[in-house]
């Protein structure tokens, strides 16, 4: 066995937290059962990925099943990695059937026929969603397996969703081989990001619970608005506005949990006005200023801004649109017509 | 605008009545719980907004209105602003000592975003006094709950021969003598 | 004590493999043998326990110590595996003195790679103590700069954390200049200060470093480490370095101790866990606490010294003779000891660790240098500011903050003095204070803030007492009395000293002081007057306030100050009214009191026949004549309603007297039928006439009347035997009254 594809594996292993390196490896399937029988979890990890190791190179294992785990593991732990949309579009409508041995192979076909030097590797999960992992090398240089990129994409959707490697110089090719595998035509960053893989696709897939207009408004539930034992020598003077309040907020995030962005950025390229008498800062040229929101958990502290008295309601929609517009990085430039402070997306 | 005026209406015998004006309604009803847990041998009802005017149609259910206590959180601009704006709604009157203001979050001076001068001042011009204080902090929410408790009971007059505007006078930062 | 300390330390640095392995056990077992069975019985298990560990940290050392050339860290397995050893080891319950050589020497020699130096710095964790030779051939590694800026920088760190625990500095101090040669190191300079700032004696200072330090301050800017040094050089040489510093800056340096605090706690509380007296084998001593910086703050000074003079008693004999070697201040124990080494005596690094120690104590108050008392104030102030739980919500160690305030105010107290840096503290927190949160302490710490000119302090100090005071609990307005009377108190003492030392050439500071204690004075009077109305004339609030008066009235011959204020009347009448013994009685000696210092005033003024600038107004004696007017006329001839000469007194018409319908209402408040006294009037009756049931208090008159004060007397009123022998002169009953008041 490569002395590299053992010290990847051993690396990996040692990654894992002891108490799940084994329901890791029984995932993989690499080893059998009596082989993992052998191994002794109850010891530091450093001795267990030596042990892993040693029966891996008695199975011979080669990076390609080095990558497998690999990829089980940034399944598992995918909210480590920071995860980027991409939509692609097609020119008409011809609808296709999938075919995933045909994607792989267009895939590769593409990739390989730009760099030599690549390591993919797929995996197919239950929710239709496929995963591919890509360590990338030079014409020269073997594929470096410590900065790979991940890619997650669901057939059927035109969303993809990328972990990049810190090889920058890499994003054109994959974007490149996926249209060509996937029958698009063409692809572009939707400018949203997050650490919560499964967030954004909430977000994109329309899938966490939101309030629209058209919806019938429930008949106010007591529950969030009056506080359970209320003593009556307590008043609410503003009850009616609490219950505005609720309401705006129902409208505008749901009622159900939101899905984890961790920050919002909005870049401000708009003129400064002033008294055109004052005659200062008067030029041409914009004003610009870079904003950043960033919190654990940004929507759900949005959504309890107004309730918490720190803002009034209803919040700005610049911040409310997130989900919709299904971004957080925002351009706000000097829109031509008679509304300056709406935003204009680039 | 309803002005809030506070000898409109005839007070309750042996009772007191509190009104806590401020954004953050969190602390406020934590606030709110520890006065009612306070020992006081008279009735006590308060009154929780988010700012004034308080809304019309409740007028005609509300009492006589004793003390009011605006919250102030240093934290947030937002909270002085809005304290700022609701006093346009108290009847000068009620600056004869019976409001005092509330400043809390001396626990995070760090995430301070305002300053302690314009509170300051802000007790100045509208001769009331000001307390600072850390709501977040449990201990310190049942003392400064004991403290408005004191105030309200001289707001309300059940102390002989001490009123609330004498008192006021004395809570002040005083320079004349 | 001191000779098992020694066994610890091997008396030569590791050298050889198989030595290494000798001496090591010797130190493992060293604390063994020696000590109460008690104390073995502990160490053993705890030797066993870790047996296997030891033996494989020998191993590592000694690997450390052999490995020459480079060896990458993917070959790692043996590195990898001597490396978790030290690791484990060091975590668990910290490196033996004779590991940092070898290890230090490792990381800084650039022989591995820098992550494998990193996790070595970072586990360089004492048990007890770092030896001074260890550092030394570190700092000579470091000047070979064989490593890369970053492992420079750790290891700076690593120093300026562990200072404390270095055996002694001599040799360190040695390498001042080199330091200081690498100020111009951009990079290490802030740590670079740091160190030096720590370093630093008198000796040190030279006028070339000045020049270097300010050219560095030139090019670089107004950078707060270079302005501690500086400052710290003023400090010891003012002539010298003439620019002007920034008074009092928050931080000087940042936190270096990063890496290494949890594991320092974790090792101090493993070791101390074991057994209270284990504590002293692993760290030395069981010397009080240090407090240099936060994480150590229940460290104790590292017995350092006491090994060195030990181990090398034969070697250095000549050398510690020598007159310019400073005596180790951790083996100060006796005040003999102190007298016969005061003039070769240095504070410890550890500022913090003065406070609690009573003979550093003496000697700060002695030696008055004012670089002792910048470090303190630095120290003390950044401590406070950090740690003040009420202003940092999220200090959760109530405790802690509240032992070490309460260790601050007993050093105030021994050097009867407050501290800058406390006295700043309040000023600053105060008025956000809830007045809950370590209340006891603070208010103590209030007590000794040193006298200034009242309206400067009002806004910072009296204002938000006062505010406190009116809304808070009666029991925090006993506190804040107590607090005020010892502040006066400490005052008062302060200045008697100085003014004995000064013989009343400066007036200025005489005025100064009668004018700050008027203030004092008129500022307790007027919140007890509000507080005594709030509390519904509370008998215990009016306990505390009559027992600041007890100060009062006597600060013209007890403590020299031609100064008497007359309590108000708001407290002077619910005195006498009151409705307890404790209190009138109280209130009788005070007007004794007041009595015989005024009769004194008087005299002095009249035999010395010079102008004294301060003569007591006649409102004084005036205001006086009045109280007792209303006092024997109350207590005595029964005739107050009627002589009561005090606007806000009791005087009143006979008609509205005949309203209320009381009857013998003029005698409801002497010593017979006062609320008081009818206690001892009901007794007294029964005592002479036991068969009378009817109480007839008209019987105590003319003799009897002579007996029941005898009675009172007795009954321990020696305040009122005072006040009634003073004030009243007996020669005929028509004549009681006016005869005994002082004429003004």
């Amino acid at each position: 066995m490569d002395e590299t594809v053992a010290e990847y594996i051993r690396r990996t292993v040692l990654k894992i937290p002891r108490d799940e390196i084994k329901v890791m490896l029984q995932k993989w399937g690499f080893l059998s059962e009596a082989q993992l029988q052998t191994l002794n979890f109850h010891q530091i990890k450093d001795n267990i990925s030596q042990e892993v190791v040693q029966l891996c190179e008695e199975n011979s294992a080669d990076i390609k099943q080095a990558a497998v785990l690999d990829i089980i593991y940034n399944h598992i732990y995918q909210n480590k990695r920071m995860w980027s949309v991409y939509q692609m579009k097609k020119t008409g409508e011809e609808l296709e059937y999938f075919d995933i041995t045909d994607f792989k192979k267009k895939f590769k076909r593409r990739l390989r026929s730009a760099l030599q030097n690549v390591t993919i590797t797929f995996k197919e999960y239950e929710d239709n969603a496929i995963w591919i992992r890509v360590a990338w090398g030079t014409p020269y240089k073997k594929p470096n397996q410590y900065k790979p990129s991940y890619v997650v994409y669901h057939s059927q959707t035109p969303y993809v969703f990328i972990s990049s490697s810190v090889l920058k110089s890499t994003l054109p090719l994959l974007c490149q081989a996926l249209i060509v595998a996937s029958n698009y035509h063409d692809i572009r960053e939707m400018e949203l990001r997050s650490h919560s893989l499964n967030s954004l696709k909430d977000i994109v897939f329309k899938r966490y619970s939101q309030n629209f207009q058209t919806c019938t408004p429930k008949p106010l539930e007591g529950g969030n608005v009056e506080p359970e034992n209320a003593d009556i020598r307590i008043v609410e003077e503003n009850r009616s506005e609490k219950e505005r309040i609720h309401r705006l907020n129902q409208e505008v995030f749901g009622s159900g949990p939101q899905p984890k962005l961790e920050f919002a950025q909005y870049r401000l390229e708009t003129m400064f006005k002033s008294d055109p008498k004052m005659d200062v800062l008067d030029k041409k040229e914009p004003f610009r200023c870079l904003i950043k929101f960033s919190s654990p958990h940004l929507l759900e502290s949005l959504k309890s801004l107004a309730p918490a008295g720190m803002a009034d309601a209803p919040l700005s929609p610049l911040l409310t649109c997130i989900p919709h517009k299904a971004r957080n990085y925002f351009k706000i430039r000097e829109k031509k017509g008679l509304y300056p402070e709406s935003f204009v997306s680039p | 605008m309803a002005v809030l005026r506070p000898f409109s209406m005839l007070p309750q015998l042996n009772s007191g009545v509190l009104l806590l004006v401020g954004s953050d309604e969190a602390l406020q009803r934590q606030l709110a719980e520890a006065i009612l847990q306070e020992k006081r041998d008279f009735n006590i009802s308060i009154h929780l907004a988010t700012s004034l005017p308080l809304p019309s149609e409740r007028d005609h259910l509300r009492p006589s209105i004793d003390l009011v206590v605006f919250m102030i959180d240093i934290k947030s601009k937002y909270s002085l602003k809005n304290v700022e704006t609701s006093l346009a709604y108290v009847d000068a009157s009620f600056f004869l000592g019976k409001v005092c203001f509330l400043v809390t979050g001396v626990g995070r001076v760090n995430a301070c975003s305002i300053e302690m001068n314009a509170v300051c001042k802000l007790g100045e011009t509208y001769c009331s006094p000001v307390l600072f204080c850390e709501l977040e902090l449990e201990g310190v929410r049942a003392a400064t709950a004991q403290r408005l408790v004191q105030m309200l009971r001289i707001c309300t007059g059940h102390i002989p021969g001490v009123s609330a505007l004498s008192f006021v006078s004395l809570m002040r930062k005083s320079d004349d003598n | 004590m001191q000779r098992r300390r020694s066994s610890k330390t091997p008396k030569q640095p590791l050298h050889v493999h198989h030595k290494s392995q000798t001496d090591l056990s010797a130190w493992r077992k060293g604390g063994k043998i020696d000590s109460e069975k008690s104390l073995q019985n502990n160490q053993s298990a705890n030797d066993q326990k870790y047996e296997s560990q030891e033996g494989s940290l020998e191993l590592a050392l000694s690997y450390f110590e052999k490995v020459q050339d480079s060896v990458a860290l993917k070959k790692k397995s043996v590195v990898q595996r001597h490396l978790d050893v030290v690791e484990s080891t060091a975590l668990k319950q910290g490196l033996p003195p004779e590991g940092f050589e070898i290890l230090l020497k490792v990381a800084l020699s650039g022989r591995f790679a820098d992550t494998v130096n990193t996790r070595l710095l970072k586990s360089l964790i004492p048990t007890s103590v770092i030896p001074e030779n260890s550092v030394v051939t570190a700092v000579s590694w470091l000047c070979v700069g064989k490593c890369s800026g970053n492992i420079q920088v750790l290891f700076l760190k690593w120093l300026i954390t562990m200072f404390d625990f270095i055996d002694h500095k001599e040799q360190l101090n040695a390498l001042y200049g080199f330091f200081f040669f690498f100020l111009q190191d951009e990079k290490m300079c802030p740590y670079v200060c740091h160190v030096l700032y720590l370093l630093t004696r008198r000796e040190n200072v030279k006028p070339f470093r000045i020049r270097i330090l300010l050219d560095l301050q030139a090019k670089m800017g107004m950078q707060s480490h270079l302005q501690a040094l500086l400052s710290l050089y003023k400090v010891f040489c003012p002539d010298q370095v003439t620019i002007t510093l920034p008074g009092k800056m928050k931080t000087y340096f940042k936190n270096s101790e990063g890496p290494w605090k949890a594991a320092i706690t974790a090792v101090r509380q493993r070791n101390q866990g074991i057994s209270p007296l284990a504590q002293a084998v692993f760290l030395g001593t069981s010397r009080p606490q240090s407090r240099k910086r936060k994480w150590n703050a229940q460290l104790v000074i590292p017995a350092s010294s006491a090994n060195r003079l030990e181990a090398g008693r034969e070697k250095n004999r000549l050398y510690l003779c020598g007159t310019n070697e400073s005596f180790p201040v951790e083996q100060l124990q006796t005040f003999p000891q102190l007298l016969q080494n005061i003039h070769r005596l240095e504070f410890p690094a550890q500022m913090g660790s003065v406070l609690t120690n009573p003979l550093l104590l003496h000697y700060m108050n002695f030696v008055k240098d004012e670089s002792i008392y910048l470090r303190l104030h630095y120290w003390m102030g950044q401590r406070l500011q950090e740690e003040c739980t009420w202003c940092v919500v999220d200090n959760p160690c109530e405790e802690e903050f509240k032992s070490f305030l309460e260790n601050v105010y007993k050093a105030e107290c021994f050097l009867q003095e407050g501290f800058s840096a406390c006295e700043e503290f309040l000023y600053k927190t105060l008025p956000l204070w809830d007045g809950v949160s370590c209340r006891s302490e603070v208010l103590k710490l209030v007590s000794w803030i040193p006298l200034s000119s009242f309206s400067d302090i009002k806004p910072y100090l009296f204002d938000p007492l006062a505010q406190l005071f009116f809304t808070s609990s009666i029991y925090f307005k006993c506190s804040v009395l107590e607090c005020l009377k010892e502040l006066l108190q400490n005052w008062l003492n302060c200045n008697a000293i100085q003014m004995d030392l000064e013989i009343s050439s400066a007036n200025t500071t005489l005025c100064g002081l009668v004018d700050a204690v008027a203030e004092l004075v008129h500022f307790v009077g007027r919140i007890s007057t509000v507080a005594l109305r709030l509390e519904n004339n509370s008998t215990l609030l009016l306990y505390f306030i009559l027992d600041f008066y007890d100060t009062v009235c006597d600060m013209y011959l007890k403590y020299n100050l031609p100064l008497l204020i007359m309590p108000p009347a708001g407290v002077f009448y619910p005195a006498l009214l009151s409705m307890d013994s404790v209190n009138l009685n109280q209130l009788c000696y005070i007007m004794y009191r007041y009595r015989t210092n005024l009769v004194a005033a008087k005299e002095n003024e009249q035999s010395k026949k010079k102008i004294l600038q301060f003569k007591f107004s006649n409102q004084t004696y005036q205001e006086y004549n009045q109280y007792l007017t209303a006092m024997v006329g109350c207590l005595w001839t029964s005739t107050a309603f009627q002589k009561d000469i005090h606007p806000q007194g009791l005087r009143m018409d006979d008609e509205l007297l005949s309203k209320t319908a009381v009857k013998e209402i003029k005698n409801s408040f002497n010593i017979v039928y006062h609320p008081a006294m009818m206690g001892y009037s009901v007794q007294f009756l029964q005592e002479i006439c036991p068969d009378d049931t009817t109480f007839n208090f008209k019987l105590i008159k003319g003799k009897k009347w002579d007996w029941y004060l005898e009675y009172l007397y007795n009954q321990g009123l020696k305040g009122l035997k005072v006040f009634i022998e003073s004030s009243i002169s007996r020669v005929s009953q028509a004549a009681r009254s006016k005869s005994g008041n002082v004429e003004a």
